[in-house]
């Protein structure tokens, strides 16, 4: 379980997180927020890699920083590169297998348990120099997750990877999950809405929201929801609706041909859609809530437009 | 896990750093000169000798030491695997002693190896007097001492510091090389004091002092003592500088 309570980390003048707080237990948790939004700071204040300016992190009921229990049960892939450019991926798997007692036989089947998930036999004898980010990326999740650990805190994994891996890794993660910490931050948002429903979202220091993507968008009751629909005798709905309190807006699409309907409470007009079909005044052949994507939601926070 | 199963891991992966690689190889050079002398002296000039190698050894040591020493911690921090210290099942202290204890491993391996070599090639050449090699390792014994101290204080600076390997060097040639052969108290301050009181004898012509000279201002018990004194307090330094320091800049 990893808590925080009221956590402030700032670099000089610099914010890096301002009064996080946030506890999560078993299970697979997604860190999203644009670049500088704080997300390695978290991680690194998780890792014991930072000192908190300002509040407490605990990590098992234990101090990041005075890890005693818990080394040696974490399993950590860094957004750069941590290995020394001259060295042999095989001789680095080694390695860390031997910090954590892994040699012989129990060292070989885990590896070949590991490479049939995250694929790296192809070039454990090339040095780290002379390999490509995806394989770069591939050897540090492999070093992450040899020790098979009870927390893992992955930032921006999928980053180079092939989407063969990337498929791979993700559903081996979250068989994982069940029974583990996951933490897991990335900028291909899509991946991580694949991944997990437990978003935590960050930006310019402070947590901005955590759940399920619905739960955030429903939190963000400032900006209109987004429902686009495309029905048989449409107009019919347009003036049934069109003078609803609820309604921000209705916009016409034609290139797509139907309607955007721009709401604040978009369950009242859910409901009027399906009670205008159940009526037979439409016909409804698309219905899609636009901006209920992590995407959107993303977008939102980093004021860009939502991807349409 | 264990110490010393910590101390070969560490000791291996620093071996397997070109930089590391150079530096030990550096400290072979007297033997290759050695080597040459042999071949000219068989095949050219007949009284050739090898002991104006001799010299090469001390300028070598402390290059060496301080590039290896300075590399403590700096080399994981530089190519970032530092990242994984706080959570592999080791602790800070177990981890920064046993990259201390690889530094001098790795020097005084090297070093002991190399001059161990370099009299036997002037043995086989005739220039050399086996019976002195004895002496060598007493003589040497002074370096052994001195080495831990050295060892511990440029770690600390390789710690402490970003540009740790100039300082090393204004320390090494400032502070050692000018009060270390100075007439009052900050003498004791250095190490090279306390080693010179260390040495077993005066060296003499065949073992040219380009370094050290005898000294005996104080036992050669106090003066192991000192170097120890001197160690511990770097060594101590240089693990509160090691656990407190973050290394991360971040974001």
């Amino acid at each position: 379980m990893i808590v925080f309570d009221n956590v402030s980390k700032w670099y000089g003048e610099v914010i890096g997180v301002m009064s996080v707080s946030f506890d999560i237990g078993r299970g697979m948790y997604g860190l999203l927020g644009p670049n500088g939004a704080g997300k390695s700071t978290i991680m690194k204040l998780i890792l014991g890699l930072l000192k908190p300016n300002q509040g407490s992190i605990s990590l098992n009921s234990e101090n990041p920083l005075y890890l005693e229990k818990n080394k040696g049960k974490i399993g950590y892939v860094p957004e750069i590169d941590p290995f020394y450019a001259n060295e042999k991926c095989q001789s680095i798997i080694n390695r860390y297998g031997s910090y954590h007692g892994l040699h012989g036989d129990r060292l070989t089947d885990r590896i070949e348990f590991l490479a049939s998930i995250v694929e790296v036999k192809d070039f454990m004898e090339k040095k780290i120099g002379n390999c490509s980010k995806g394989m770069k990326q591939r050897l540090k999740i492999f070093v992450a997750l040899l020790h098979d650990p009870d927390i893992i805190i992955l930032d921006e994994p999928f980053n180079g990877l092939d989407p063969v891996s990337r498929a791979k890794i993700g559903k081996y993660l979250k068989s994982l999950a069940d029974d583990r910490t996951i933490m897991i931050s990335s900028h291909i948002l899509s991946e991580v809405e694949s991944l997990t429903e437990h978003i935590i979202l960050i930006n310019n220091g402070n947590i901005f929201a955590t759940g399920s993507i619905l739960d955030i968008r429903e939190k963000m009751d400032n900006i209109p929801r987004k429902i686009f629909l495309v029905a048989d005798n449409i107009n019919n709905l347009t003036i049934r609706i069109i003078n609803m309190d609820e309604i921000s807006g209705i916009e016409i699409d034609k290139e797509k041909q139907g309607v955007r309907i721009f709401s604040t409470r978009p369950s009242v007009i859910y409901k009027e859609i399906m009670k205008a079909q159940s009526e037979n005044s439409i016909d409804i052949r698309y219905l899609f809530g636009e901006d209920e994507d992590l995407e959107s939601v993303f977008s939102y926070i980093t004021d860009k437009r939502p991807v349409q | 896990m264990k110490f010393s199963r910590l101390l070969i891991i560490e000791t291996r992966k620093r071996l397997a750093r070109s930089l590391v690689r150079f530096m030990i190889s550096l400290m072979f050079l007297p033997v290759l000169f050695a080597g040459i002398g042999l071949l000219i002296r068989v095949f050219y000039v007949r009284s050739f000798g090898t002991w104006e190698f001799l010299p090469l050894f001390y300028p070598l040591f402390f290059l060496v030491t301080i590039l290896v020493s300075v590399g403590t911690v700096k080399e994981d921090v530089d190519d970032n695997s530092y990242v994984f210290v706080n959570i592999l099942p080791f602790s800070k202290t177990m981890y920064y002693s046993a990259r201390l204890l690889s530094s001098f491993i790795l020097v005084f391996g090297s070093f002991a190896i190399s001059l161990l070599l370099f009299y036997l090639t002037s043995f086989i050449l005739g220039s050399g007097v086996f019976s002195e090699l004895v002496s060598l390792w007493k003589y040497n014994l002074g370096f052994f001492f001195g080495l831990i101290a050295y060892c511990c204080v440029f770690s600390f600076f390789g710690t402490a510091f970003k540009k740790a390997t100039i300082y090393s060097i204004i320390y090494f040639f400032f502070w050692e090389g000018i009060f270390g052969y100075a007439f009052f108290f900050l003498e004791k301050l250095t190490i090279t004091f306390y080693m010179r009181n260390l040495l077993p004898f005066s060296p003499t012509s065949g073992f040219k002092s380009f370094f050290l000279m005898r000294q005996e201002s104080i036992t050669q018990s106090a003066a192991i003592a000192g170097l120890l004194v001197f160690s511990a307090v770097f060594y101590m330094a240089g693990l509160y500088v090691f656990r407190k320091k973050g290394y991360i800049t971040g974001e």
